[in-house]
């Protein structure tokens, strides 16, 4: 690296090309920071800076896939146990192809290292790149994980050195990111699987350091993803990368502390620099959700620098923003894995994974209970008329004593609905089924111990029965409703508090009480079908892959 | 599919106006050490440019897109180009130097439809790339050779100065101010 001059009056003395040669060194170290600090040390030529680094930056994008295409004009390697190879891609690191095991007669990828960027570095730096990709194969081999794509042979041949491994035949996260059939509760799990490998990966002390869409793929065949790109990963332990080695990790991608760190270019913080810490892992999980979410990257930008002035000057825009109909849990915890702070985020990837398990675990009454809205319709006007049948009985001496009969009567509609509309295919609609159940037959068994409660209490007068009958009945719902908001919907706690005060309303009206009660039970009904309506739309938007959640947990 | 000779007319015109982007295409593939025996306008010229003669077999409907229709016309040509060499114990070099042409533009037409998400995202990065090598030809023979080596071969400046002997102060010099002609360019034709 080219040392600045030490003071003002030698800077002065620095032509505007030598000044060039920096700025093209510094970019050819991927160094992001550079020209802030240059247009400091050299203001004389802050503008012809400023030119330097818009004009690189149109260039290097606009020619970007010439360059690659030209890299990869070359027969690709030809080895003994294998049949032809044929190139399926490349990386910043090396170039895969796949090909046939001759011994075996199965399909194998097999990495290279990419010969462009050994040959086109000193022998030195060469050579620490050969070392870093034997790293590399040798951390893959190390974990054996259902989610990791297994590492079956490391070798080295005239064309450079190589690893094998098995071939995954499918896209990868990259690819699917902007299908908009994904839905959230597939991309859920896809990242739930992946942060279950990654804690794998730190349990045997191995960061990955550079998670991100393109390394996953998704086997076509099982839908399993798998970490295939162990490009940057880092051994913990080791600490063995040099810091002269090049930037790594992905703009766009990066969490900021990297990116800081990467500004300040803090000597000696050889894993901070890299980006590998168990947090930062985390982040790339979190920006892998939230780019499965929204189809890009949480800090998008159409060059490298401005993705990381994105990283350090903002915070992440809310998945929300981006599309409204992304479930808030979910969001929510794409937010906290994208915290600024590091010491705001899972504490593990086997955290994020498991508060990814619970919400896809989480009952989902419009999924698990299809036909609930048009069930709940039906019910509201049965629960009205019988509630006026009881105003009426109750002016009767004759029909009053059998005034507990439509009282009980109007939990038959809503028993036969439910069986009518729950289904139980997932593992989370089984407890969703049995809580909807247990919930209401305990309503029913609360109003009916009270009613015969009340009526051993004080009969024989009827109207006093009915009043704190009622009165009962509308606590038992507050109950109901309140401890349906911690399973189902939140916004049931709302009914529950207009519950209460009904409750309150019928022992100041006791007269009107079957009405109030009435018209409260239908409204409850029609409020929660019109719900469950469109939480259907929603989720009918989002295309939910029912069948293969289905297949799933069977 | 149209007319034939109306798609030989619109092929050779198509490959005209694609000329300089080739040649800098052909000028990036061929290594320095083979720039006395090889010329790449001589490569375009010879061999691509007497694509329509080969239009019988020729029937694309569609301009859309820039790299993936080239491909088509290269692929034509390089089966044409090789027959023709075969017959006349051909350079082989060349053959194998349009081959690479072939699989080069091959490439850049995977590259951008695999980074692109919209059609119009990857139609306008296409224009680019062609405005590109197109104007890269309007460069200085000094500041094209640069620009060539770093931008489409990824040298790095000390490799470059070192191949043209001269200094690296002087290799960055160039280089600006051949990005800023070159912005420039791409800039007034948008």
């Amino acid at each position: 690296m080219t040392t600045f001059p030490g003071n003002r009056h030698e800077d002065s003395s620095v032509t505007l090309d030598e000044v060039l040669a920096v700025c093209e060194r510094s970019i050819e170290r991927h160094d992001p920071t550079v020209e802030q600090s240059l247009t400091l040390r050299y203001p004389q030529y802050s503008d012809e800076i400023q030119v330097f680094f818009r004009c690189q930056g149109v260039i290097e994008r606009v020619a970007e896939p010439v360059f690659a295409a030209l890299s990869g004009v070359r027969p690709p390697p030809s080895l003994s146990e294998y049949e032809s190879l044929v190139e399926v891609g490349r990386g910043g690191m090396g170039v895969v192809y796949k090909g046939r095991h001759r011994a075996t007669g199965r399909m194998d990828a097999v990495k290279f290292i990419h010969p462009d960027r050994v040959s086109s570095l000193s022998k030195m730096d060469g050579e620490g790149l050969v070392a870093r990709f034997r790293r590399e194969c040798l951390m893959a081999a190390q974990v054996a994980h259902q989610n990791i794509v297994p590492v079956y042979h490391v070798g080295e041949c005239e064309q450079g050195v190589y690893y094998s491994m098995r071939f995954v035949d499918g896209p990868t996260l990259h690819d699917l990111m902007t299908d908009p059939s994904l839905s959230p509760q597939q991309s859920a799990r896809y990242i739930e699987q992946v942060a279950r490998a990654i804690e794998a990966l730190h349990q045997h002390g191995i960061l990955h350091g550079d998670i991100k869409p393109h390394n996953i793929v998704v086997d076509s065949e099982t839908e399993i993803p798998l970490i295939g790109d162990f490009g940057l990963a880092a051994m913990e332990s080791s600490g063995c990368l040099d810091t002269s080695s090049e930037f790594m990790g992905t703009p766009g991608y990066l969490p900021p502390e990297v990116v800081q760190s990467l500004r300040e270019d803090a000597p000696g913080n050889v894993n901070a620099v890299l980006g590998a810490t168990i947090s930062a892992d985390v982040y790339g999980l979190g920006s892998t959700l939230y780019a499965l979410l929204t189809g890009g990257p949480p800090h998008p930008g159409e060059t490298a620098q401005a993705r990381l002035a994105s990283t350090l000057a903002r915070d992440v825009v809310s998945v929300r923003t981006h599309n409204p109909k992304i479930p808030r849990l979910l969001a929510e915890i794409c937010q906290k894995a994208l915290a600024r702070d590091p010491r705001h985020r899972f504490s593990t990837a086997a955290e994020l994974a498991d508060a990814l398990e619970i919400w896809l675990n989480q009952p989902d009454w419009s999924r698990h209970f299809p036909k609930l809205g048009h069930v709940l319709f039906a019910v509201a006007p049965l629960l009205l008329l019988s509630n006026m049948a009881v105003y009426f009985m109750l002016r009767s001496a004759y029909w009053q004593s059998l005034v507990w009969m439509p009282v009980f009567a109007s939990y038959i509609p809503l028993f036969v609905g439910f069986s009518l509309s729950g289904h139980a295919f997932t593992p989370a609609g089984r407890p969703a089924l049995r809580a909807l159940w247990s919930t209401w037959i305990g309503h029913f068994a609360a109003s009916a111990s009270s009613y015969i409660s009340l009526r051993l209490l004080l009969a024989p007068d009827q109207h006093l029965v009915m009043a704190a009958f009622y009165a009962c009945f509308a606590a038992i719902s507050a109950l109901t409703f309140f401890v349906n908001s911690a399973h189902f919907w939140v916004s049931y706690r709302w009914i529950g508090f207009g519950w209460m005060w009904i409750a309150v309303g019928v022992s100041v009206v006791p007269d009107g009480a079957p009405l109030i009660i009435g018209i409260g039970s239908s409204l409850t009904a029609c409020v929660i079908a019109i719900q469950e309506r469109r939480a259907q739309t929603i989720s009918s938007s989002l295309r939910y892959p029912e069948s293969s959640l289905d297949c799933l947990s069977r | 599919m149209l007319d034939s000779s109306n798609d030989g007319a619109r092929l050779a015109a198509f490959l005209l106006r694609m000329r300089p982007a080739l040649v800098t295409l052909a000028e990036a593939l061929i290594s320095p050490a083979f720039r006395s025996v090889l010329d790449a306008s001589d490569l375009v010229q010879q061999t691509l440019l007497e694509a329509h003669r080969d239009r019988s077999t020729w029937s694309i409907a569609s301009e859309g897109q820039i790299f993936s229709w080239l491909r088509e016309a290269l692929r034509h040509n390089v089966i044409d180009a090789a027959r023709q060499l075969k017959s006349q114990k051909g350079d082989v070099r060349r053959t194998q130097r349009l081959e690479d042409l072939h699989s080069t533009v091959a490439r850049i037409a995977d590259r951008l439809a695999a980074d692109q998400s919209s059609p119009s995202q990857r139609v306008e990065r296409e224009e680019q790339v062609a405005r590109l090598l197109e104007a890269i030809q309007s460069l200085t023979e000094g500041q094209r050779r640069v620009v060539i080596l770093k931008h489409l071969r990824g040298w790095t400046l000390e490799e470059i100065s070192q191949e043209l002997g001269q200094t690296e102060t002087a290799v960055a010099g160039l280089l600006h101010r051949a990005r800023q002609s070159l912005c420039h360019l791409l800039g007034e034709r948008k």
